[in-house]
């Protein structure tokens, strides 16, 4: 009886997460119907005609769709990789560093820009990659020309993934230095006595020891690999990088809600869903596998 | 209070009665007939209603909006006295920023169907309203009770402001009506560096060219390659407001991109894809080698390159009228010797300038269809125009605070076509002495008030000296040599709601990797083919249908 009465308190706790998801996640998925009408908003979800698949046809008709796909993955792909490995680095650093109040110090300028949104941080970049900023006074002051950040194809993406980790990595590396201290410090004491130099104390001790967390957060990351960025590209592109950095998002921006073509609109945000959901599923087998990782 | 108003309406009611008792004792037949089709209430442009009528809306909020304390946008003297006029009450059911803010919550709002009594949307967001069948036919509401004033102000658009409302010959909503001189842009440049290089102000585009030229050689907005020449933007043509826009470079090779132009076989043809283009696109790319163009112009947006201009670091700039007080008053805080002039260049050959007009239209004020009295919505109007353009100075008088079109109800605008042309001639005429200060309208007043003051204490008053340099614009614009080319088209049709995305990136793309030397100028006829091919020769036709 006692044990019982304690489950139930515990599903009481589990209501409200289980409200939001139902409200906000579950709930919302029937309006995916939009993606296979042509959806004019007066007539609604129920009222508006059918079309089957002509969004989704007319999506992968477009010549643009393949450069924006390939826009796309290129750029989160790299996003994904360099925010996983430029934290893991950075961390395993910033572990070794001894005293703790720079290492606080350290953390706390190096997270700051996670809390600042793409809008500000885009008026910033603009000025540091202008002709007469911080950057192109460095290069010109080395002797090379000055380049266009913004208004170049070869550049702009650099720029897009190069900020995105700049922003990211100190946030990113949190969960590592939170991984690392689960480590227990008696293999260090015991790899010492073995005779392990720092280097195989990190190959044999250190990475095993976060190896879940890595493959953890490779995972997620799979699964955001049809956004590269919305808020981030939209602030800083033009059309003279629309070939290198037109992304789905931007593309359904203009596109979609723009000209309200809802129905467009929401068949390229499902694809990309789908998508999604594909290689989660697929890569929390992989990790299941590997890493003999599971959640459930 | 309340009890006077209530009070007032049994006054009134009664008094229509007994004048309705009164005007029976007349030929019985004919008034039969009349009571039969009088609507209940009778159509009087500003006839207030007998019982308080409640309307609903959305509200943009202005950042900058100069009331006394306690008044807001949606409770100000203006509001509480077409309240007062016409027994109406408005009822805000939300407010948002102004911009993009609010057309993003209309379209939510259309889209989730609770939209207000009255809303104020873009062509795009009119043609969804029209097709969901939420909002009323003002037709016969329209022509009943539309003011003598404010119907002129829609015919001086040729009707194109009301063509453009009317969907199956049925007026959906009530247009705005812009000035035309709102899309023209002329040069600004500033005089004192042109002195310092000694130059004469810029005549033929070569001119142009020179002066930039001479003010990046000379360093005169900061060493160390700081100084740009001439401002551009990523939106190097709008055929609306176009700002820093290279419109007039266009035009002065005849070439008219994204304005739909009537060829000489009576049919219309996109200009973005006629020859003229090509050269014109030739020149601009010469022009940004040269670096008269500054080099990242395309990462600039307006309000990026208005900061380039406003800290002094630009010689030259395209833009419409209103540009002295929306960037040259800030520049001139900052640097008080700066010294503007506008000139209507560059001339061709002939010595014509050439320029093209906008659509008189870009918004709607649309009626719900629940609305029960869709006829308040006129006679406000009806109202907002006469404090528009005449009564608006009268309030708040005492208070010192300037009359502005945001702080009422609507904030429709509604101003004749050619209202900037016609009021610099009468200004003109009371400066020559010719004419009565007092047949001036508010806003000429205004005008008129500011030129004189600025004359005598010169950029003594920002605001006065901006004024002076507006006019100047207008004037420009008025001059013989003028060719003002109208658009043959300025609507959507049914194509281009699914396709001009593609088209317009196609566009821009091509435009622009050619200026900045990507693309080789050919690239400009493989992008007519593509154009035509992805949809631009459906799109051409519908067009054609539709002006015929």
């Amino acid at each position: 009886m006692r044990t019982s009465r304690n489950v139930w308190g515990y599903y009481l706790m589990l209501t409200p997460p289980i409200l939001l998801v139902l409200i906000y996640e579950i709930f919302p998925l029937f309006g995916l119907i939009i993606a296979f009408q042509d959806f004019v908003p007066g007539k609604g979800m129920f009222g508006s005609t059918f079309v089957g698949l002509d969004n989704f046809i007319y999506m992968f008709q477009l010549k643009e769709s393949s450069q924006i796909f390939y826009n796309t993955i290129f750029i989160a792909v790299s996003k994904i990789v360099l925010n996983l490995i430029v934290p893991l680095i950075f961390a395993l650093m910033l572990n070794e560093v001894l005293q703790n109040t720079l290492k606080r110090w350290i953390q706390t300028i190096v997270y700051l820009p996670h809390f600042m949104s793409w809008v500000i941080l885009a008026g910033v970049l603009t000025n540091l990659l202008a002709s007469d900023g911080i950057f192109n006074n460095i290069i010109t002051a080395l002797g090379f020309e000055s380049i266009f950040f913004l208004g170049s194809n070869t550049w702009f993406p650099i720029v897009i993934i190069g900020s995105d980790v700049w922003k990211e990595f100190g946030f990113n590396a949190v969960i590592f230095l939170a991984a690392l201290t689960a480590i227990n410090p008696s293999l260090y004491e015991a790899a010492k006595i073995d005779g392990a130099s720092k280097f195989h104390q990190l190959r044999y001790v250190t990475l095993p020891g976060i190896a879940p967390t890595i493959v953890l957060l490779a995972c997620l990351g799979v699964g955001k690999i049809m956004n590269a960025g919305f808020e981030q590209i939209f602030n800083l592109y033009n059309p003279a990088v629309y070939a290198s950095g037109d992304i789905i998002d931007t593309y359904v921006y203009r596109i979609g809600l723009t000209q309200h073509q809802y129905g467009l609109a929401t068949a390229v945000g499902t694809l990309k869903s789908v998508v999604g959901f594909i290689l989660v599923v697929l890569s929390w087998k992989l990790a299941d596998k590997w890493a003999n990782y599971r959640i459930f | 209070m309340v009890f006077g108003t209530k009070m007032k309406a049994v006054l009134l009611i009664a008094m229509c009665t007994t004048l309705v008792a009164c005007s029976s004792g007349g030929n019985g037949k004919g008034n039969k007939e009349v009571v039969e089709k009088t609507p209940v209430v009778a159509a009087d442009p500003f006839g207030r209603f007998e019982e308080t009528i409640t309307v609903s809306l959305g509200k943009a909020m202005s950042v900058d909006i100069e009331l006394p304390p306690g008044d807001t946008q949606e409770n100000n003297e203006y509001v509480r006295f077409i309240e007062e006029e016409l027994n109406v009450k408005f009822n805000y059911d939300w407010q948002t920023a102004d911009g993009d803010p609010y057309k993003q919550k209309m379209d939510l709002v259309i889209v989730s169907e609770s939209v207000p009594d009255v809303m104020l949307v873009d062509e795009a967001q009119l043609k969804l309203l029209v097709d969901a069948d939420l909002i009323a036919d003002l037709t016969d509401v329209y022509e009943a009770n539309i003011s003598p004033e404010l119907r002129e102000v829609f015919e001086s658009t040729k009707e194109l402001s009301l063509a453009s409302a009317t969907f199956d010959g049925k007026l959906m909503a009530v247009p705005n009506s812009s000035p035309g001189a709102d899309a023209m842009n002329t040069l600004f440049i500033r005089k004192d560096w042109l002195d310092a290089v000694g130059l004469p102000v810029p005549k033929t585009l070569e001119d142009i060219e020179v002066a930039a030229r001479a003010f990046i050689d000379n360093n005169l907005g900061g060493g160390n390659n700081q100084t740009i020449g001439l401002v551009g933007q990523q939106d190097i043509v709008n055929i609306g407001n176009s700002i820093f826009g290279f419109d007039t470079i266009f035009s002065y090779f005849d070439a008219y991109p994204e304005l739909w132009v009537k060829n000489d076989d009576g049919t219309v043809e996109y200009g973005s894809i006629q020859p003229e283009t090509k050269v014109a696109l030739a020149k601009l790319r010469d022009m940004y080698a040269n670096g008269v163009i500054h080099r990242e112009f395309v990462a600039e947006t307006g309000s990026s390159g208005r900061e380039k201009i406003i800290s002094g670091r630009a010689g030259m700039f395209f833009g419409p009228f209103w540009m002295p007080s929306w960037i040259m008053i800030d520049n001139l805080k900052l640097d008080p010797k700066a010294e503007w002039v506008t000139v209507a260049v560059p001339l061709d050959k002939e010595g014509k300038f050439k320029t093209h007009t906008m659509s008189p239209t870009s918004s709607y004020l649309a009626v719900s269809k629940k609305m029960a009295n869709p006829e308040a919505v006129i006679r406000i109007l009806n109202h907002e125009y006469i404090i528009d353009q005449t009564r608006g100075n009268e309030f708040y008088i005492d208070q010192n605070v300037r009359y502005n079109r945001v702080n009422l109800p609507f904030g429709h605008m509604m101003a004749p076509f050619d209202e900037k042309e016609i009021a610099v001639v009468k200004v003109d005429e009371v400066l020559a002495g010719t004419r009565e200060y007092d047949t001036l309208l508010a806003h000429e007043k205004i005008q008129y008030d500011r030129i004189v003051y600025n004359n005598e204490n010169p950029k003594k008053d920002l605001l006065a000296w901006a004024s002076s340099i507006t006019v100047d614009t207008t004037r420009g614009m008025i001059q013989s040599n003028v060719e003002k080319v109208t658009g043959a088209f300025y609507g959507k049709t049914t194509t281009m709601n699914r396709k001009w995305v593609n088209l317009k990136k196609l566009e821009d793309e091509t435009f622009i990797q050619i200026i900045m030397g990507d693309k080789p100028i050919d690239a400009f006829d493989q992008f007519v083919a593509d154009w035509k091919k992805q949809g631009g020769d459906e799109i051409t036709s519908e067009v054609n249908e539709a002006v015929k």
